[in-house]
Parts: C-alpha cells; structure tokens; sequence
C-alpha cells in the first residue's frame, strides 16, 4: 500500500496534469488535420523528431534554448506543410487505408532524411537549467518544466479555441471538417484550409516537441513513435476528428499513466501501454465515435 | 433592400463527364439567362445532379465548355465558380448542422470581403425567411425539412450569386409547401438572377418556369419554351424514355 | 459462390510451381556459383518471403492493412525458440519458465507447429473483436496489435527476456528446409485463396454490399483470412528463428512491420506471386542500400555514409507506388496468369 505525504501528492498530481497536457497538445495537432481531411497522420510522430533536432543543431552551435525552440517549431510547421504539398495531395480521395498506409511511409521518409542529412545518432543537449527547479506555492513545491507544460498547453488551447471560434479563418476549417464537399460550394478553398490545418497541426507538434525535448534533452532518429502512438490512443479514445475529445483524452491519458505509474508495482509499469492499446481496441469495437465524440464518418 | 445583380448568361455546351470509369453526360447543351428559370427535367440517373455539379466544379468536365458571360469556366472548382457569381444548392441541402442558422447565413457569406455587404444581405435574408431570423441562434440540424430549404437558399444568396443552380428544392417536402418553394425560386429570377432548376414536380415547375430542358441518358432530348413543353405530353412521355430518336 | 474454386486450384497449383522452380533455381545457382554470404541473404530472402506470404493472406484477400501481423511473426519465433533452445541453455537464459516450457524439447518441426497455432489462437480472441470493426476500425486496431505484441515481447521477462532477447536457438534449417517451410506457406497461401472463405472475402474486398447482397458473413469471412493468416505467419516466424538464433522485441516492431507491407503494396497485394515479387525488389533495394551506407567508394576513396539510405529507398518506391499505382507491380495477378492467354486481372488494390 503506498502512502504520500500531501505535498508528494500534490507534486504528482502536478506531474500528472503535466503529462496530460503534453499528450493534450499531441492529440490536438493530430486531431487538427483528421478532422479536416479524415486523413490520420502517422508521420505527425516525425514532426516532433524534426523539432528536436531544429532545437539540437541550434543549442549544439551555441545558441540558447529558446532559440532552439523558435527554430523547432518553425522546423515542425514547415516539414508539415511540406509532406501535404508532397505527399497528402497526391492522394486526396484515396481511401483511408491507403492514406493511413501512405502516411507510414511519409514518416519512414523523414526519419531516414534526418538519419542522413543530420545524424544517424542520438544526440543529447542541455536543457536550462531553470526547468529542473522547483518552485514553492503556498508551500509546497512543485517543478518549474510542468508548471510550463501546463501554462503553455492551456494558452495553446485558448488560442485555437480563439483562433476556431472567432475569425473567418476558423469558420472556414469548422465548415470543412463538418462537410468538406459543402464547405468548398461555399467559396472555401480546399488547397487552402488543408494546407492550414496542417500548418496549425505542425505549430502544435513543434511547441508539444519543445516541451518533450526538454523533459528528455535528447533527440534520436525513431523518436517519433512514441508520442505519435500517445496521440493516436487519445484522439481514438477521446473521439476521432473530435478536438474536444482529442485533448480530454490526452488529459486522461497522462493522468492514468502517471497515477499508474505511481500506485502499481514496478514490473507492472511498461504493461501500462499495453493497456492503454487495448482500451483503444474496447474504444473502436464498442464505441468507435470515442467516449466523447459525435460518430465521425470516416471514408472506406 | 433585395440586391438587383447584373445579370448574366451561363452557356454550356457540349459537356461530357461522369464519375470514375463511367460516363454520365455524353454532350449536354445548356443555357440560362439573367431573370429567367430554366427547368432541367429527366429521368433517375438521366444525370441531371451530374449536370449541376459538372457546371460548379465538382466533378471534371471531361469535354466541353462552360461559360458565364462569355468568360469560361472550364475545368473550375466550386471555390472559383462562386468567385463567378455561380452557386450551387445541392440536392442534400448541405447545410452545417454543426453551425446555428446565423453561422450558417455567414459562411455562406464567405467570399464576401465587406462586412457591411455580409451585414445587409443578413438583414435581406432575415427578411425574405422570416423563420430563419426566429431561429437564427439555434442549431441548424434542428430545423424541419422546409426550414433547412429555406436556409440553403438564403445561404447561397449570401454570396449573391448572378446564376443560382438548384437540385430538387421541393425533394421530401409536403405538396402545399411545394408551391411555396416554386413561388420563392421565380421571386429569385425577378430579382435579375438567372436560376437553373432541376426538378422532379415536372407540371409544377413548368407552369413557373420560362423554359426547359428534358434530359435522358445523358443527352439533352427535348428541349424549348414552358408553354410548349406542357403541351407536347406525349412527345415529353417518350423523352423520358430517351424514345426519341428511336433509342432507348 | 460456396465451394472451392477448380480453376482457382489449378491457377494455385500451376503458380505453386512457378514459383517453387524459380525460388528453388536461385538457391541452387547461388550454391553453386555465389558466395557463402549471398546463399545467406538467399536464405534469409526465402524466410521474409514466408512472413509476407503470411501477411498476404489477410491483407491482400481482405484489402485491409494490417499493421499488427509482426506480433504473430513474434510469437511464432519467440515460443518455437523457446521450445526448441536446449534445456540447459534454457535454465540459464530464462530460469523461470512455467512448468512445460522449461523442460519440453519436441523438436524443430513440432515446435513451429505448436507456436504457428498459439499465434493463430491470440489471433481468434482479438479477432472476434476485430472483425467486426468496419475496416478502417479494424486498420487503426491492428495498430494497437502491433504495440501490444511488442510491449509484451519486450516486458515479459520471465518468457522472453524482454529486450536482452534470445540467443542459443540451434540452427536446425539450412537453405533447403528454408525453402521447403516456405514452398508449404505459399502452397497454403494458394489453397485459402481457392477455397470458399478466401473467394467470399475477396468478394466482400471488391464490393463491399456483398454482404448483403450475397449473402456472406462478412465478419465470419474476415476472420478465417485473419487466424489463417497469423497460423502462416507465426510459422514462418517460426522458421526464421530457426535460421536466425538469435533476436529481441525489436524485430516484430513497426520498423519490419513496414518493410513487410512495402513489399506487398510494391509487389502488388492481390496475389502471392505479388509478395514474391515485392520481397525480391525490397531485398535487392534493401541490398543495394546496405552497399551505400557503408560508404559510397569511388575509385578508392570513401565518400559520405549514408544511413537508412535502403530504408529510404523502399519507403519513397512505396510511396510512388500508392499514388501512382496502388495495385503494385502484379497488379494482383498470379504468376499462373502471367502466361495465360486470358489476363484474368484480380484488383487486389489497398482500400
């Protein structure tokens, strides 16, 4: 039986919210472009990959972290717009396996690109040392990084929430992702809401890529798998092509797995993911639209 | 205040397309002008949806040409063809569900750069539909058949569109309800617009019409003045059967 | 529609023999006139053939991908290594084994077969739930497949000493059993294709209201293309273990996983013949690649390395080929039509 004391508590369930928000923003820059395009990119993974090594290369030179950051992020949207233009619109209208299938090879792709032209090896850097601090409220401590996790994932939030509901733009990727055939008798570009939809989702994989290169301070070719397969089990499970349901199913996500983590023995704790795929299998046979999602059709 | 538009010609000539392997039009002329509605008729499968989403740019037009005012279209896309005064109401209605009445109004308002335009032509549809002004804050997937017909239009209207194609607004709707739409369709072609109608009500929308098309297998079989349309009975009969010219 | 097909038979039969006369004639050239290494990469070449043959039975009757077919693979390996590695070995390598699996020694043949069937059984218990997803559900399930095979092969220590891995398997096949194992799964491959499940899956791939209109269980049909399927694959990863001797989680993951559906999409999925032909272009890629990243020699002098650069190679063809030609390089023909007078084209495309 595991006893806390209430500031370890509180410290974990920190951490928890932190990993929740980080698989929050992952879910979300996924969900993004599935919602638009019902297209579920595999090579999202990579984007984080790309991100991390923009942030090495620049903190490897002597630049700071921050302008490790911009550069990742930056990195992130553009090799994000860049597989649509190469990639994706070659194969709008293919069926979804196809495009899930094609979406692997893309990430293959890019994996490998970074294998040759960066580096073949993992390549660790430092992180500010700041992160690692912690910091005292009300009493008690709590980490500086996922105090920052969170901040930042709520500001992100707010602002595509913003970006979604009050401008034209927004309007435009909404009506998409309802009914893309109506959507363009409305005069709304097809090339244009795809391309911005990636680019968004790219914007997110970069700044959820800044906050897990600095939990990690490394950055390896195959890196992408890991975060890439968190959002695919949130958005599967909060509700595909849902953003609600993509980012309460990051919450839950990281939540479940640090309180896991936490409370189970130590040999149970790599089964964990196991479970976590099999609730997504349960999700998909039982309720496909997700625990929270409105049914999204899905093209066969 | 209703919007007066220039008016405007589409011609079509010669179109050809389908879906995948499959031809559905072999050759389709067409034609419609500022003020006047021009009923498309036909069979199931004739390919009169075909035709329509052929026009606006949602399936290629494999040959052929289509013009507005003599600028052509060609192979364009629904974005460009509402950039030319073209909009298509389609058969499902294709209303966001998603979206109140209002959002709905508004995205169909999409290519209007002018906030005050968007803001008048609200006003121009609240006031043409005065049910949609009642509903305006509520979810458009809640509204009846006839109320959602009345938000496509007035949603297409929003881009004020000088050629209006619409495809079956009286489908699944109650007969007394049927006039109503047939009398709002000929306000639409008072107002200036030219408006393409492809209708299954085939007596209705002849007595209201100016002139019309009958299409079968993909061709153009019959075509003329409303009035004469509505008397040649038998010859109209046999142009649904594509009889014709002996074939079919 | 019920009953198995003489003319898919005789269609399976002929390109059985094709392929056996041709897989068999690069073995026996390679022995006589190439290297010891070359008749490895030959044998090793036959092993994959086995594992896309495999996989080829669902996905290309089906028309759904499945990512999760390497977990098969695994458990095929995996228990036949265990099964097989000697007892003393075993003691020392996983002391704590369950009661049979420490001390049965049933031998190669025995071993493959019993794993081939543990594989197919875990295939039946997530299969039923599988099935019945429509097919893009069933896709992105699959996925889950994959990774929970691959946490299980890398966590579950006591079985498989998670991500040390095996070693100590005795090398109980050479070239001939590798071929002879694989002439057995294509011959298998080509009977299911002629026999009734095969033909109504197929027919549910091409036209999804078959089911309702000719009256097939499509969920029923689905799953004996999927436990036939894992049955094939565990027993080729069977074989290759025995080849192989030694491996880690890391080899049923998605990295292989990819590499095996690359050379069904660029052989073409439709037909057994397509993922012989896949798995000979991939390897020759995958070869040639090898080559380059050792370091491109031009008179002498090494130039750049250049890493993955086979992987990337296969995964680019790949892509082309889903843009530009989904049906791969058979377009989903068997070798049999491949001197048939009437081309009978099957449209065995990615869905």
């Amino acid at each position: 039986m595991v006893s806390m004391a209430p500031a370890e508590l509180l410290q974990q369930l920190v951490n928890a919210l932190s990993l929740g928000s980080l698989y929050a923003m992952l879910a979300l820059g996924l969900a993004i472009v599935f919602g638009v395009m019902k297209l579920l990119n595999f090579a999202y993974g990579e984007l984080i990959t790309v991100c991390a090594y923009g942030v090495y290369v620049m903190v490897s030179s002597g630049q700071s972290f921050l302008v490790g950051a911009v550069v990742g992020v930056i990195a992130a949207t553009a090799v994000s717009v860049l597989t649509e233009r190469v990639a994706f619109r070659p194969l709008r209208g293919a069926p979804f396996i196809t495009v899930l299938f094609s979406s692997f090879a893309v990430a293959v792709i890019i994996q490998n690109l970074i294998r040759q032209l960066v580096s073949p090896r993992p390549r660790g850097f430092a992180t500010p040392g700041f992160l690692d601090d912690l910091v005292s409220i009300g009493g008690l401590n709590v980490g500086v990084l996922p105090l920052i996790t969170i901040a930042t994932a709520v500001t992100l939030m707010a602002g595509i929430v913003a970006l979604l509901q009050r401008t034209k733009v927004g309007l435009a990727m909404r009506a998409a992702a309802q009914d893309f055939e109506n959507a363009r008798l409305m005069g709304i570009s097809a090339n244009r809401v795809i391309l911005l939809a990636f680019a968004l989702s790219g914007f997110v994989a970069g700044i959820a890529g800044v906050l897990w290169v600095a939990r990690t301070g490394a950055a390896t070719p195959a890196m992408g798998f890991v975060p890439v397969l968190k959002a695919f089990v949130a958005t599967v499970i909060g509700g595909l092509g849902n953003l609600r349901g993509a980012v309460l199913g990051g919450m839950v996500l990281g939540v479940v797995e640090v309180t896991l983590v936490v409370f189970l023995p130590n040999g149970a704790a790599p089964f964990v993911d196991a479970f976590a795929l099999l609730a997504v299998v349960a999700v998909l046979y039982f309720r496909p639209q997700g625990l929270i999602g409105v049914a999204a059709e899905v093209r066969t | 205040m209703i919007q007066r538009p220039a008016g405007a010609t589409l011609e079509a000539r010669g179109v050809v397309s389908g879906y995948g392997a499959g031809e559905v039009l072999r050759g389709v002329d067409v034609d419609v002008h500022a003020g006047e509605v021009v009923a498309v008729l036909g069979p199931n499968g004739a390919g009169k949806t075909t035709l329509l989403r052929t026009l606006v740019g949602l399936n290629k037009l494999r040959r052929g040409t289509v013009t507005i005012d003599g600028t052509s279209l060609g192979r364009t896309s629904p974005e460009r063809a509402l950039g030319h005064g073209v909009a298509l109401v389609p058969e499902s209605r294709g209303i966001f569900g998603e979206f109140t009445v209002e959002e709905n109004l508004r995205v169909g308002g999409y290519l209007e750069r002018s906030a005050t335009a968007v803001r008048e032509r609200l006003e121009d549809a609240f006031e043409r539909f005065p049910i949609l002004r009642e509903r305006r804050s509520q979810s458009a997937g809640t509204l009846s058949g006839g109320e959602q017909q009345q938000l496509a239009i007035a949603r297409a209207l929003m881009s004020d569109p000088r050629i209006l194609l619409l495809d079956e607004p009286s489908l699944g709707l109650a007969p007394l309800i049927v006039d109503t739409v047939m009398a709002l369709v000929r306000s639409l072609a008072d107002d200036g617009r030219g408006v393409l109608l492809v209708e299954q009500h085939v007596t209705q929308a002849l007595e209201m019409a100016d002139r019309g098309f009958v299409l079968a297998e993909g061709r153009v079989r019959m075509s003329g003045q409303a009035a004469q349309l509505i008397d040649s009975g038998l010859e109209m009969a046999e142009a649904y059967l594509g009889g014709v010219d002996g074939t079919g | 529609m019920s009953g198995w097909s003489r003319l898919d038979l005789l269609r399976g039969a002929v390109t059985w023999v094709i392929l056996g006369v041709l897989l068999g004639a690069l073995l026996v050239v390679l022995s006589v006139a190439g290297t010891t290494s070359m008749v490895r990469t030959a044998t090793n070449f036959l092993l994959l053939v086995g594992l896309v043959v495999g996989v080829q039975v669902f996905v290309g009757n089906s028309g759904i991908v499945s990512f999760g077919h390497v977990a098969f693979a695994g458990i095929g390996a995996y228990l036949t290594a265990i099964l097989t590695i000697p007892v003393d070995i075993r003691e020392t390598a996983l002391p704590d084994l369950p009661g049979l699996l420490a001390t049965a020694s049933p031998g190669p043949v025995v071993a493959i077969l019993i794993a081939a069937v543990a594989a197919a059984v875990v295939a039946l218990i997530l299969g039923g739930a599988l099935t019945r997803m429509d097919e893009a559900a069933m896709a992105m399930a699959t996925l889950a497949v994959l990774v929970m095979g691959h946490t299980v092969f890398a966590n579950w220590e006591t079985v498989t000493r998670g991500t040390i891995g095996l070693y100590g398997v005795p090398r109980s096949i050479g070239q001939i059993g590798a071929l002879a194992g694989v002439l057995c799964v294509i011959a298998s491959a080509l009977a299911f294709a002629a026999s009734p499940t095969g033909r109504k899956l197929r027919a549910v791939r091409d036209d999804p209201t078959a089911g309702a209109t000719l009256g097939i269980n499509t969920a029923r049909v689905r799953l004996g293309g999927w436990v036939v399927s894992a049955f094939l694959t565990g027993l080729a990863g069977g074989l290759w273990s025995q080849y192989n001797l030694a491996f880690g989680p890391d080899q049923f993951y998605y990295v292989d996983m990819f590499t095996l559906l690359s050379m069904l999409v660029i052989g073409g999925l439709g037909s057994v013949a397509g993922a012989v032909v896949g798995a000979a272009v991939v390897t020759l890629v995958s070869e040639l690649g090898r080559e380059l990243e050792a370091g491109l020699r031009l008179g002498g002098i090494a130039l750049r390395e250049l890493p993955g650069a086979g992987q990337l190679a296969i995964a680019v063809v790949t892509l082309a080929l889903l843009i530009l030609r989904p049906t791969g390089l058979t377009r989903g023909r068997e070798a049999a039509d491949w001197f048939a007078r009437r081309r009978i084209e099957r449209s065995g495309q990615v869905r």
